[in-house]
């Protein structure tokens, strides 16, 4: 996107923004900077697969997100529930939408002290920087806030119980809860935390709308095809007293009350949240003020991120992880891979999306009611649970395979040189990695939520252990089918990363949903289950024998024309 | 356009503006088409009767039901024959509701809230005659609080229909039968 310095406007706001103490020149730059900032933001960039060369925008894609998922929440909920469920329902929604996107981009768009680097030098007053900035954020507000609110406000006007007003109300409570949580987050950093939000958070959060496109999407499906309990419906029938104490709760009773059923306009409603919201935003532009005219040479600026430091040479595991590898290549892969998920935030955010299917069957199924327990639910309550079990082998190739890939590829020759004698202990280091470190905890985590839904820590443990063989059994697989060489030895090359073991990876999804309707036939009777553990027993050590053999020949350990 | 161009912020917010204004097009169009969700999505839907149900329909039916056998059913089996009453062709058999409200009014006052809450229409109106013919006043409370839910969503001709049930109940609860009204029209 190219950088033009932006016309003069006329000269009205040139002397409104003189008279105010700000340099309209300045003023300008810097907002003109901002916006290309906020439409190229790399974190959404990652989430988005919108790289810097991209001529669609990562922000494009982000505004297009938001206005899908107030699109869908407002289809599923429409005429199905009442005006105050539906205005809940999605004001809940947007407000957690924007506070993850204020997270996500807290430099952007509230405060970086990278830019002492860039305006520190040149002579912009405090007051046009600090003017800039806060133009910027609330403009970003607004965006954010439109693009998802827009849809359910059209959407809401068929409902019967919504009145001419709805539309108008409706913006107007969207625009004070956003603009409340946007203050109350910043005040939180600021004030209490002292702090910037750390990079993991921010990464992790970039994710969280298309978490929420994905649980939106299903979940819209399986409620307007395939859920025989209504439970949105008698949900928004029996809605529990305490939700309407939330602060969604709130602004959806004054919007409700504009309606033409029920008595006078809640007007003391948005009054309040407008005396918090003006309360919040006052605190908030005199610390971030504060905050701005720390931005020159010399002034105390915030501290810089630091890289996580390694472990110490030589003490390559802990004692739990030296016992679940063997001595050598193995434990040295092991080590290496870990390592490399921990740092390297790009394979992190290649390899972290393929839990997101699994992640949203759990939500959803504990939306739903349908995360019941195979042993004892022989109806379509359990198929949540045992899908969200077996999803969790879809990652294990998706991960494997990215472990090809590095941004410090050229560093592989350290690896390439190195004497790896037993290569099949060093592939099974890598497979350790990414099931032990990375599918086990989450796996351990669902049997967990299992045993907390179904109360009975037993059933848990028995699917949890089916769920188990069956990512082991996916990551013998993935030894053969995926893995062909040294680690991060290869550049993230644009459609590398996925497109070659898409067929590989269908393989195992399909697979996984064939378990989850084997599993459920075998859980109806003891013996039955029994022998389904016994075999999948069998398959994990008949897919261990031939990907070592596979292993054995056709993984390389050596640079290319190494004798 | 190259891409350079297309990459300018003039361009991207154009494109931006194109995607709010399909949103827009396609919001205005849910309450335009709200028909379809009042007959294909807004709705109960009926699964088949299992086979093994089907002596406790005609049992129910001809106002003999094996109360022991019956009460060891698991709740959905006991709302599978409300929903056979429901989706039954033609004209019910008029001794099922009130052989089933009598052996579990709890569970079939609660599958018949839910018609009314989730229901299409014609369900609504079938779920109501259900009650009428069981003459159960109990479900008087219950269907008050349907009631003030449909007051509550705008839409009254709900309300007086279920008021109209209310009263042909009380009627009954007072020993005076109500004037026999005619059955809902045949499912489609």
């Amino acid at each position: 996107m190219s950088a033009k310095l932006p016309s003069a406007d006329g000269p009205w706001i040139d002397g409104a923004l003189r008279w105010a103490g700000i340099e309209p020149r300045a003023f300008r730059a810097l907002l003109h900077a901002y916006l290309l900032i906020d439409f190229r933001n790399q974190q959404f960039g990652r989430a988005t697969l919108s790289g810097p060369k991209a001529w669609v925008a990562p922000m494009f894609w982000v505004v297009g997100q938001n206005l899908l998922l107030g699109f869908a929440t407002g289809v599923i909920l429409y005429e199905r529930v009442d005006v105050f469920f539906f205005a809940l329902a999605n004001l809940a929604v947007s407000m957690l939408v924007m506070a993850t996107a204020v997270i996500v981009e807290f430099n952007e768009v509230v405060l970086d002290p990278e830019d002492l680097e860039v305006v520190g030098h040149l002579p912009v007053p405090a007051r046009t920087y600090s003017a800039a900035r806060a133009t910027n954020l609330i403009g970003y507000v607004l965006l954010i806030t439109v693009s998802l609110n827009l849809c359910p406000a059209i959407i809401g006007i068929g409902l019967p119980d919504a009145g001419w007003a709805f539309v108008p109300a409706y913006l107007l409570a969207s625009l004070a809860g956003n603009l409340l949580v946007v203050g109350a987050l910043i005040l939180v950093y600021l004030v209490l935390l002292g702090d910037r939000p750390t990079e993991s958070t921010r990464e992790l959060l970039a994710w969280s709308q298309i978490v929420l496109l994905w649980i939106a999407l299903m979940g819209g499906q399986f409620v307007l095809l395939h859920d025989r309990s209504f439970r949105i419906e008698m949900l928004a029938y029996e809605l529990p007293d305490w939700v309407r104490w939330l602060p969604p709760g709130w602004l959806a009773w004054f919007v409700a009350s504009t309606g033409p059923v029920g008595d006078a306009v809640a007007w003391w409603v948005p009054g309040v949240v407008a005396v918090a919201t003006l309360g919040v935003w006052v605190v908030v532009m005199a610390r971030l003020s504060a905050a701005y005219a720390q931005m020159q040479p010399g002034a105390p600026a915030w501290r810089r991120a630091v890289l996580r430091p390694l472990p110490r040479p030589g003490d390559l595991a802990g004692p739990i992880v030296r016992r679940l590898t063997r001595a050598g290549e193995e434990r040295v892969a092991y080590w290496l891979c870990t390592a490399m998920l921990r740092r390297d935030y790009q394979l992190r955010m290649r390899s972290w999306p393929a839990f997101g299917v699994a992640l949203a069957a759990v939500v959803l199924g504990l939306a739903t009611g349908q995360l019941g327990d195979p042993m004892k639910e022989h109806s379509g309550v359990c198929v949540l649970s045992l899908a969200a079990l077996y999803l969790l082998t879809v990652p294990v190739p998706t991960i494997l395979y990215n472990l090809n890939f590095s941004r410090d590829h050229q560093a592989s020759w350290v690896l390439l040189s190195a004497p790896i004698g037993d290569r099949v202990a060093f592939a099974e280091g890598m497979r350790k990695a990414v099931t032990y470190g990375v599918v086990l905890p989450v796996l351990v985590g669902l049997g967990i939520v299992f045993a907390v839904c179904w109360r009975d820590p037993l059933d848990a443990a028995e699917n949890v252990l089916a769920g188990w063989l069956a990512i082991l059994a996916a990551g013998h697989a993935s030894q053969i089918g995926v893995l062909r060489g040294l680690p991060f030895a290869a550049p993230a090359a644009r459609g590398e990363t996925m497109g070659p073991i898409a067929m590989f990876a269908a393989l195992v999804s399909g697979t996984a949903m064939s378990l989850v309707g084997l599993h459920y036939l075998a859980s109806q009777r003891f013996w039955t289950f029994a022998a389904y553990l016994g075999g999948l027993a069998v398959a994990v050590l008949a897919l261990r024998a031939a990907a070592s053999r596979v292993l054995e020949q056709h993984f390389v350990t050596e640079a290319p024309g190494h004798d | 356009m190259t891409k350079s161009e297309l990459r300018q912020l003039r361009v991207q917010l154009v494109m931006m503006g194109a995607l709010f204004a399909a949103c827009i097009a396609a919001s205005a169009a849910v309450p335009a088409f709200d028909w379809a969700f009042h007959t294909y999505l807004c709705r109960e839907r009926y699964a088949p009767t299992p086979a093994e149900l089907r002596r406790f329909v005609e049992a129910a039916e001809q106002g003999r039901l094996d109360r022991g056998e019956f009460d060891r059913l698991a709740p959905e089996g006991k709302v599978a024959i409300y929903r056979d009453w429901m989706s039954r062709s033609g004209t019910p058999p008029r001794a099922t509701p009130g052989t089933l409200m009598a052996a579990a009014p709890e569970v079939y006052g609660k599958a018949v809230e839910r018609t009314l809450i989730c229901g299409r229409a014609d369900q609504r109106e079938r779920a109501l005659e259900f009650l009428e013919l069981a003459g159960d006043a109990g479900a008087i409370p219950m269907l008050q609080r349907v009631g003030r839910w449909w007051m509550r969503r705008n839409l009254p001709v709900i309300a007086e229909r279920i008021q109209m049930t209310i009263g042909r109940l009380e009627q009954t609860a007072a020993g005076r039968p109500p004037a026999s009204a005619e059955l809902s029209p045949v499912f489609p």
